[in-house]
This record gives structure tokens, C-alpha cells and sequence, in this order.
């Protein structure tokens, strides 16, 4: 029956059954739609949030720890706590709560409260406060069972005990410092908050220090409460588990190093360097027999544990990443007067033969000075390297030629790239001019150029680290062993030596065609400088040392002192290589030999067998 | 009238005035009577599952059941009053709605960036919320008032209509609120078409506009998005249904999307037959016209949305494009909904609400949270309700007794209908987020109160339906 409806005006009746079509037609839309969801694709979606409701949360291996030769472990870590929420945990009165937390740990409440919003937003079990103090930590695992949604992790941080001293070896870690970085690495397993190593070996040990990841199931189930049993697993950082955590995986350990290097050495090194009048500079000692790096020192060097701690200031890459050691380059002066001395002997120089030194050396018109005004009078072979006569120097060069001198430089290595096993891209090959570069270049060769060259001055540079090996070079008698820094590889769970470096034969390169008493000769002369001449400030009596300082002329400032120098035990076996550069330190003889004699000090009261007369057990 | 006026509810007991086989209870529409229960209820259940294990439970759960209790004391005097109250009242009432949007504006309170709220005391209040019954109410009196003198609508009386529409719609748009004004627009748009305010082919016209409009605004988007890294464009396309691994659900939605702009485009352009069968050129100036208009609204739409409005769209076309941005939330709305299956996890068992990772879930997603807490049985179930809804208000246009009240229905009809859909639509990942909020599941205090209101004026409608006059 239809109802009595007023007659109306309005064209209604007509409309209304488009409107019923149209709410037939959107409930078929959405009951397909949402069959397809619901039923169809149910199970799928059903997964999909199960997977919500598992969080993964992954801690950081400790590194591999670092030794020195002695067994003083350089780079060691330390355990830190780190608070975490979980922000699937639902509780009650939840802002109450982060306030207690707060003040059981004594973190500002702000911070926390700003990090547990984060967490909170993203639905993402977050790191909420770092480095804990021990202290705090207990207190709050005294009172777990009352904060289900907070969890403690401990977390190993590297810790450098000698900091400075060996920042330049070691380098430093980093989190990874951008998106783009972040990218390239996530495929090799690391999270946005993993620890890198950025520099030194921390960088090219990178792989082995690592170890790997351990992770820990966070469960909740689906009204929030957490999963799991206590105590799951049994985790190397060890404590006790908070309910709702479950060890998935064990956590390993990067593998350990065995360093070359002596830490006692470098630390009288280090001392050494920044008490010498400019304050900066570089050694490198190496065990000219195996090429072993025994001392590496470049200061100033920079805090690597202050890019860990809390308040870890911005890391300058270009100001920090300088080794002078390695990649520092300096003109050689009158260290490559051993160069130019091999040279001339090879060409059939006379030793005995004398020439007349007056202060200054003529050539061409053009007035050459020697380094001692009033002049050394006549000099034969063994006092022009005792007293580092130029003008010496000037009259075997121009016997020599400059070709010869250069093809000398570039057997000694210099001119080539040098570098250290474990650092193969911290190298510069420095440059000793030839004669073909500079009529390339600059117009033509002229004989003072052969001058200049003949006592290092000019476009002559060379690292540190190939003065080192040059000197090692002349203790061998023209033998050259690769420098290296790591002696082994352990692994860290058994103890045992993984890998061992097995220097290479000391044949492999070696300058021929000096025949011994070349390097006899030499050897005399250089031996004169330490006992008589300009390196008596390194004179230890009883022991062989032999060396050859420089002054390397600096337009941009006070000349840099350099002294390169090497120690024989009572065999006659070369123990320790060494060159020293202090930058802006004046002469030679005055800032670098010190230096060196404090190395050589520290050398010789750690090493109980270099002088087998004297050699007793008491003294090890 | 008078004794409508003076004794309305006895005079409806009143067995001499009814038709022996009215059905009713008490004279009150049943079917009405159970939507309007299980709605509540519903709306009731699902905000509770939805605020369970929130940082704000307890005082938004106190705020709903205080709205729930003003809804009931409202919608209950509204009943017991005559509705020609209303109709009365109607033009005061929408005058102070006026005034409220024109004073929030200076002394709103800003809330996810649209300052549309009273801040008083305890709680807010939306004016807008009242503002869209009051419109109702006012454009039916009016088109009641105007229809009576002039039966043909004139233009100046459509355009009075449409500015009375209108003003409220600028108004809201004025607090960034673009969901409350997209609900004017529904109204508008009902009664535009039930009323043939606008003829058919101008409607089309308007359609075809809307319609291109978007599609340029989307494809504007995604150039923008995709041109300054070419080496995407494959990625995109296919995750927009072009490529392997689409859905074919999104590939309906182009085709239908591209089928229903043609259909628009080609009843606008036929509208120019009349004039003569062989002015193609009126087909290609139409053409052009209605291109280049819908390019520069585009373009002007391009220029004036916000980052994240734009960001939606874009999640909208590409929901894996980025599931943890701006796809986050139809991206975890799917989830939930689906991890729902056919009968749902139970009453605050759904881990997707329980946890949290369903955002908005007590507002703009109350759909979702009902979607995994009750499955497929749940949401069939809400839409049926909905759909008896909707049907009871299709009947009361023809049923109830004075033209306003069928207007009222329509307007509400238009209002809810669309708001529903919508809603429902980005829920389901079928629509790009538009931040309307469902009615009766959505918490929200004002809406609450007044859709208690709506609800009292309908089933007050309903006493009239068999009243022999």
C-alpha cells in the first residue's frame, strides 16, 4: 500500500531510483574490493603484519683488538650501556614512566622524551640514550621488571689507550657519515649506526676488524606485551635478557693484529718530536732486514677517541688525514749527498782525492756557496760526508753528471712510489728532476742545476718514509725489504695466528752494480758523521750508528732539519733504519739529531741483544 | 499545521490519523531506528578498538563519551520537537554558523594545520561540523521558498542557492580545511542535481572539467616528480599498473578513470548538435576550450598544493614508491584491513591497531581498524548498514511529508553518501587521502553531536510519512 504523501512540486520521485542504482552500485564496488583484500589476498596481508610485529634489533660486533710487537694492545674496546625502547610495548601512563626512567639514569628528561617520540612515530625500536655510566645501568636493571618497553644493551666502543701517539697508524672509526655512503655499504651488512673505520688501518683493515653482527628478536605480541623467554641465548656481552627479547644470532668478534711497530718507540718518538724546536715532524724507523716498520710517528696527530665519545666533535677529513711520514714531502738536502757520494764512487771517484773548500764554489761566473762561510779547506771523500761540504759535493757532481746522479736517486727509490704494505694508497712518489723533465719543461739543463741536485736542494722532495729506506737500503748494502706493519692475523676465538707476513727475499731488489767496498766506503764516512761531524749529537758510545743530517732550505719559513741514520748490532747486523724530519727546526744537527738519539736510546734499552759483549740475562 | 506545531507527538499517537498498517515503531521509521542504533554502537566499538593502547586513551575515550551523551540529548529533543522548529529557525541558524566560521578564522585554534577548531576549555568544537546541517536545513527552506513563487528556478533565484552554498564552502577553504569544504560540495552538488539547478549538459560539462582537471594535475605531478630523474620513469610505470607485477585493480581504475572523462567530454560536446549539425567547429572550439580551461585549473592547482597534498597523489598512483613515507599510511591501511580476512582477528586483537602501526586509526581510518578487528563479516556488515542508510534517505525524499524535509534528506544523503564513499575509497587504496573523516566510526566530538542531531531531525521526519491529511 503506498502511503499519502503531499503532492509536491519538486521533480524528487523521478531522482531516487538513480540514488538506490548508485548505493547498489559503490556496495558492489567495495564488497569486490574488499573481498580481494580480505579474503583473496588475506593471507598475504596477514604476513605482512605479523612481520610489524617483529623488530629486529642488531648489535654491533666488537673490533678486533690491535697489539703492537711487546703484546700492549693499541686499539682494545671498552663496554659502554646503551638504552633502547620499544615502542610496540603498551603500557600505561607512558609519559610518567619515561620521566621515572629519566631520572633513574639521570639522562636529561627532554632528550629522552624527544628520541622516545621518534621512536614512537616510526614504530621503530630505537636507540634512546647512549653511553651510560655502569652505575646508572644497575640501577635501572634493578628495576627492569617495572619498564617492560626500555631495554639495556651493552655495546663494545673501540678505545685508543695511547690516543695521539699513534693516530696516524691506527686512523680513526666513524659512523657512516652519509646517505650516499650509506647506500654503497648496506649490501655488505652495515646499518645507518654502524661504526666504519675512516682512516689508518681502522680503514684498510676494515674487513678483518669487523667481525660480524649479532641480532636480537623483539617480539610483542599483538595487544603489546613483550614475547619471549628470559635469558635467551647465551650473548657474549653477557647480562641478562629483558622479557621480550629473543638472540637470533651470536655476535663474533673481529679478528685481531699483530702490529711491527714498538709502542715505547713511538711514544719517546712522539715525546721527542713535539719537545723539538718546531713541534712537528715525523719519524719512520724500519728493521732494514725485513722492512718491518718498527717506529711511525707524524705529529701533531689528532684524539681518535674523541670522534667516539658522546660529544665526538665534527671529523675533518682533510685536516686529520696527513700523515707526514708517509705522504709528507720534503726536499732531502743533504741526505741525498749519499746518493750523489754512490754515484761519484760508481763513476771511479778517488776517495783519497782532495778538494779545496773556500766558502764559496765558481762555476761559469755563477758564485755557489758552501753551507760554512769561512769554508772546510781540503777535503778528501770522508770529510766532505763528515762536515756535509758542499762544495765537495759541486766538484764531484760535475765529475759525475747529473744523469748519473739521477739514475743513483731513482735505484735508492726516491722518485718512486714508497709505500707501506698496509697503506698502499698513502703514497707520493716525491721527485728528483732529470734532465729530460727539465728540457721538457723548463728550457734546458744547466750545469748548476747538477749543483743543486748533487746536495738535494731545489725540486728535489722525498717522503720521510723514503729517506727510511734509503738509509735501510745503504745498511744492506744496497738491499731493499718492503715496509710492512702488520705482523700476523689471529683469530680472536682460538688464539691462533691466522696469517703471518713472510718478508720477501731481500734479493728481490737489490742495486747491483755497486760493488762492497763501494758501500764499505760509505759506510766509513757515514759512520764519521755520528762519531766526528755533524751527527755527533746521536754519538752513543758503544754502539755502531751511522748517519747523514740535512737542512732542507724552506722558502715558506725556517729550514726543516732532517737526519737519516741506521744502528749496526755488535754482528754487524743493520737493526733499525731511521729518518726524522722536524719541520721548521733549523739545522739538522741541531733538531733532528736529538731526536733521533732518543729513539735510538729507547731502541737500545728495549732491545736486550744488540750488543752481545754485553749481552746478560739480567738485563732482559 | 497549527496542531502540528502545538501538540506534534500526540497528535501522531493518535491511531485516527494513521494508516492501520503503518509500520513504525511508535511512529518512528524502524529501519532508521536500527541504523541509527548499530551506528553508534558500531562507531562506539570500533573508536574504543582503535584507542586501546594509545597514549591518549583515557582522555579522548572521556571526550567520546561525553559527545556520545550530547548526541543522545540532542538528537532526543530535536525528535520530540516539531521540525518546523527547524525550518523556522533555519535562516538564524545559519546565519550564527556564518559568524562562527567568519570567528574561528581570528580565533581558531590550529590542529594538523587547518585552524578550524574552538578551543573551550576541556574540549573543541568545530563550527564547521554545524555548519554543514545548518546549510542543509537553510538551502532546503530556501529552495522550498523559491520554488513555490518560481517553479522554473530563475537565474538569479540558482544563483542566490549556490551563493548560500557557497559562502560557508569559501569559508572553510579560507581555515585550510579542504575535507569540509569537499563536503559542502557534496551538498551543493546533490542538490544542484536533484533540483535541476544545472541542465544535463552543462553538468557533464562541469564533469568533464573536474575530471580532466585531475588527470592533468596528476600527470603535472608525476612529471614532476619523474622528469628530473629519467632513470626512474620505468619504476614508476610499472608501479602505476603499466608494467609486470601491476595490479589489475589499478588498471580498471585507469581505464574506468579514462572511460568516464571520455563519456563527460562527449556529452559536454554533444550538447552543441542543437545548434546545427555541421558545426564541427563549434565541436573543436568546445574541445579546445575545455582543454586549455582544464590545463590552466591544473596548472593553477599544481601551483597552489602543498608538499604533501602533492605527496598523496603521488602515494596514491605509487603506494611501494615509497612505503614509508608518503605511502605509509594506505600502505599499512592495506595491511590492516587485509590481515582482517574473512572473519577478523577479534575485538582488540588486531595487532595493526593494537600496535599502533595503523595511522589515524580512530580518525580518518576507523575503517581499517573495523576492517582487521571484525574482516570481511565486519565491513560487509558496516556497509550494509550504511547502505540501508542511504536507502531510508532515498525513501524519505519521497516519503516525508513537507518539500523541505525531502530536501533535508537529500542534502544529507549527498553529504553522507559522499563522505562514506570517499572515505572508503582511500581506505581501500582506491582514491587519493582526502582526510574526510566517516561518519559515525570517525571520532570526532562535534561530528558526533551533530550527526546525534541529524539522526533526531530524521526519525522526527519519519513520524510524518503515513500521517493521513
Amino acid at each position: 500500500m503506498e502511503p499519502i504523501t503531499a503532492g509536491s512540486g519538486l521533480p524528487l520521485s523521478e531522482k531516487t531510483p538513480a540514488l538506490r542504482l548508485l548505493i547498489l552500485a559503490v556496495f558492489v564496488v567495495f564488497a569486490t574490493r574488499l573481498f580481494f583484500i580480505q579474503v583473496i589476498f588475506g593471507g598475504d596481508y596477514r604476513m605482512l603484519a605479523e612481520r610489524n610485529r617483529f623488530q629486529i634489533f642488531y648489535r654491533q660486533a666488537p673490533r678486533g683488538i690491535m697489539f703492537d710487537r711487546t703484546g700492549y694492545a693499541v686499539a682494545t674496546n671498552v663496554g659502554v650501556f646503551n638504552l633502547y625502547f620499544n615502542p610496540l610495548v603498551v603500557v600505561e601512563d607512558a609519559q610518567r614512566r619515561d620521566q621515572e626512567v629519566a631520572e633513574v639514569l639521570k639522562i636529561r628528561k627532554d632528550d629522552l622524551a624527544g628520541e622516545i617520540k621518534k621512536s614512537r612515530t616510526f614504530k621503530r625500536t630505537r636507540l634512546v640514550a647512549r653511553q651510560i655510566p655502569p652505575v646508572d645501568a644497575f640501577r635501572f636493571l634493578e628495576r627492569q621488571d617495572l619498564y617492560p618497553e626500555f631495554f639495556l644493551a651493552s655495546e663494545s666502543l673501540r678505545y685508543y689507550p695511547l690516543g695521539n701517539a699513534f693516530s696516524h697508524i691506527l686512523g680513526y672509526l666513524s659512523r657512516i657519515q652519509s646517505r650516499g655512503a650509506f647506500e654503497q655499504l648496506r649490501g655488505r651488512g652495515y646499518r645507518y649506526d654502524s661504526w666504519i673505520g675512516g682512516y689508518g688501518l681502522e680503514k684498510n683493515l676494515e674487513d678483518y676488524l669487523r667481525g660480524s653482527d649479532g641480532a636480537v628478536l623483539i617480539e610483542v605480541d599483538a595487544r603489546g606485551r613483550p614475547l619471549g623467554h628470559a635469558n635467551a641465548g647465551s650473548d657474549r656481552s653477557g647480562g641478562r635478557q629483558p622479557q621480550g627479547l629473543q638472540l637470533v644470532q651470536d655476535s663474533y668478534q673481529g679478528g685481531d693484529v699483530e702490529l711491527t711497530v714498538d709502542h715505547r718507540l713511538i711514544l719517546a718518538a712522539h715525546e721527542a718530536l713535539l719537545k723539538s724546536p718546531g713541534g712537528a715532524g715525523s719519524v719512520v724507523g724500519l728493521d732494514p732486514l725485513t722492512g718491518a716498520v718498527l717506529v711511525l710517528d707524524s705529529t701533531p696527530g689528532f684524539d681518535p677517541n674523541g670522534y667516539i665519545r658522546l660529544d665526538a666533535s665534527e671529523i675533518e677529513p682533510k685536516r686529520v688525514e696527513f700523515s707526514r711520514a708517509v705522504t709528507g714531502l720534503y726536499p732531502p738536502a743533504s741526505t741525498f749527498k749519499v746518493v750523489t757520494a754512490m754515484a761519484a764512487l760508481s763513476k771511479g771517484l778517488d776517495p783519497a782525492r782532495r778538494y779545496r773548500c773556500t766558502g764559496r764554489f765558481d762555476l761559469l761566473g755563477r758564485p755557489f756557496k758552501c753551507w760554512k762561510e769561512g769554508g772546510h779547506g781540503l777535503c778528501d771523500f770522508f770529510d766532505g760526508i763528515k762536515f756535509s761540504c758542499d762544495v765537495y759535493f759541486y766538484n764531484i757532481a760535475l765529475f759525475t753528471g747529473a744523469d748519473t746522479i739521477g739514475s743513483w736517486a731513482s735505484k735508492f727509490s726516491l722518485g718512486r712510489p714508497v709505500f707501506i704494505r698496509e697503506f698502499p694508497d698513502l703514497t707520493k712518489p716525491g721527485f728528483i728532476p732529470t734532465v729530460g723533465w727539465r728540457e721538457k719543461k723548463k728550457g734546458g739543463w744547466y750545469p748548476g742545476d747538477t749543483l743543486n741536485l748533487a746536495i738535494g736542494q731545489g725540486e728535489a722532495l722525498a717522503t720521510p718514509l723514503q729517506l727510511a729506506v734509503m738509509f735501510a737500503m745503504v745498511a744492506n748494502h744496497g738491499r731493499r725489504a718492503d715496509p710492512y706493519l702488520v705482523r700476523s692475523l689471529k683469530n680472536p676465538r682460538t688464539g691462533r695466528v691466522a696469517w703471518e707476513y713472510r718478508p720477501r727475499s731481500l734479493t728481490a731488489w737489490k742495486i747491483e752494480d755497486a760493488p762492497d767496498h763501494h758501500w764499505n766506503l760509505l759506510e766509513e764516512a757515514l759512520s764519521k758523521v755520528v762519531q766526528e761531524g755533524t751527527g755527533q749529537g746521536a754519538k752513543i758510545p758503544g754502539f755502531a750508528i751511522y748517519g747523514k743530517t740535512g737542512t732542507a732550505q724552506n722558502p715558506r719559513g725556517k729550514d726543516h732539519a732532517l737526519f737519516g741514520c741506521y744502528l749496526k748490532d755488535s754482528r754487524g747486523v743493520a737493526r733499525l733504519a731511521l729518518s726524522v724530519v722536524v719541520e721548521h727546526g733549523g739545522q739538522g744537527s741541531v733538531a733532528a739529531v736529538p731526536v733521533a738519539k732518543k729513539i735510538l736510546e729507547e731502541f737500545i734499552r728495549a732491545t736486550p741483544d744488540l750488543n752481545v759483549s754485553n749481552f746478560s740475562f739480567e738485563k732482559m | 499545521m497549527p496542531k502540528r506545531i502545538f501538540m506534534p507527538f500526540l497528535a501522531k499517537m493518535d491511531h485516527r490519523d494513521r494508516s492501520p498498517w503503518a509500520p513504525g515503531f511508535f511512529g518512528l521509521d524502524i529501519s532508521l531506528l536500527v541504523c541509527c542504533f548499530l551506528l553508534f554502537s558500531l562507531g562506539t566499538i570500533v573508536i574504543y578498538t582503535a584507542l586501546h593502547g594509545s597514549i591518549y586513551f583515557e582522555s579522548l575515550w572521556l571526550r567520546h563519551m561525553a559527545a556520545l551523551t550530547f548526541a543522545a540529548i540532542l538528537g532526543l529533543l530535536v525528535l520530540f520537537f516539531p521540525t518546523a522548529l527547524l525550518a523556522e529557525t533555519s535562516g538564524a541558524l545559519y546565519a550564527v554558523s556564518l559568524v562562527l566560521l567568519v570567528l574561528v578564522l581570528f580565533f581558531g585554534k590550529v590542529i594538523h594545520g587547518s585552524k578550524s577548531w574552538f578551543d573551550i576549555g576541556p574540549a573543541q568544537f568545530q563550527p564547521s561540523e554545524f555548519a554543514k546541517l545548518a546549510t542543509i536545513l537553510y538551502l532546503s527552506r530556501l529552495q522550498v521558498r523559491i520554488k513555490e513563487r518560481d517553479p522554473w528556478v530563475s537565474l538569479p533565484n540558482r544563483l542566490k542557492i549556490f551563493g548560500a552554498a557557497a559562502a560557508p564552502l569559501l569559508l572553510v577553504l579560507a581555515q585550510n580545511d579542504l575535507s569540509s569544504a569537499i563536503g559542502f560540495g557534496f551538498i551543493l552538488f546533490s542538490y544542484a542535481w536533484v533540483m535541476d539547478l544545472i541542465d544535463s549538459r552543462t553538468l557533464s560539462g562541469i564533469l568533464a572539467l573536474g575530471l580532466l582537471t585531475f588527470v592533468f594535475l596528476l600527470a603535472q605531478i608525476v612529471a614532476g616528480l619523474v622528469l628530473p630523474d629519467l632513470t626512474r620513469v620505468s619504476a614508476y610505470l610499472s608501479r602505476a599498473g603499466f608494467g609486470p607485477g601491476a595490479s589489475t585493480a589499478k588498471g580498471l581504475l585507469w581505464v574506468s578513470g579514462f572511460a568516464l572523462s571520455g563519456a563527460a567530454v562527449y556529452r559536454f560536446l554533444k550538447g552543441f548538435y542543437v545548434l546545427g549539425p555541421r558545426a564541427t567547429w563549434l565541436w573543436a572550439l568546445g574541445l579546445a576550450v575545455m582543454l586549455s580551461a582544464a590545463w590552466a585549473l591544473s596548472y593553477g592547482g599544481y601551483r597552489t598544493l602543498k608538499g604533501y597534498q602533492k605527496n598523496r597523489m603521488v602515494s596514491f598512483l605509487f603506494p611501494d614508491a615509497d612505503p614509508f613515507g608518503s605511502g605509509y599510511n594506505v600502505t599499512q591501511s592495506k595491511i590492516a584491513i587485509g590481515s582482517g580476512g574473512l572473519v577478523g582477528q577479534g575485538i582488540l586483537l588486531g595487532s595493526q591497531t593494537s600496535l599502533g602501526f595503523l595511522p589515524e586509526r580512530h580518525t580518518d581510518f576507523a575503517f581499517a581498524a573495523l576492517g582487521e578487528t571484525m574482516g570481511y563479516v565486519g565491513c560487509l556488515g558496516a556497509l550494509a548498514l550504511f547502505s540501508l542508510l542511504f536507502w531510508r534517505l532515498s525513501r524519505f525524499a519521497e516519503l516525508a511529508r513537507e518539500n523541505w524535509e525531502r530536501l533535508v534528506a537529500v542534502g544529507l544523503f549527498g553529504l553522507w553518501f559522499g563522505e562514506v564513499t570517499v572515505n572508503i575509497a582511500y581506505v581501500l587504496g582506491m582514491f587519493p587521502i582526502l582526510g574526510i573523516g566517516l561518519p559515525f566510526l570517525s571520532y570526532g566530538g562535534s561530528r558526533l553531536v551533530v550527526n546525534g542531531i541529524e539522526m533526531g531531525l530524521l526519525l522526527s521526519i519519519s513520524r510524518g510519512f503515513y500521517v493521513y491529511r
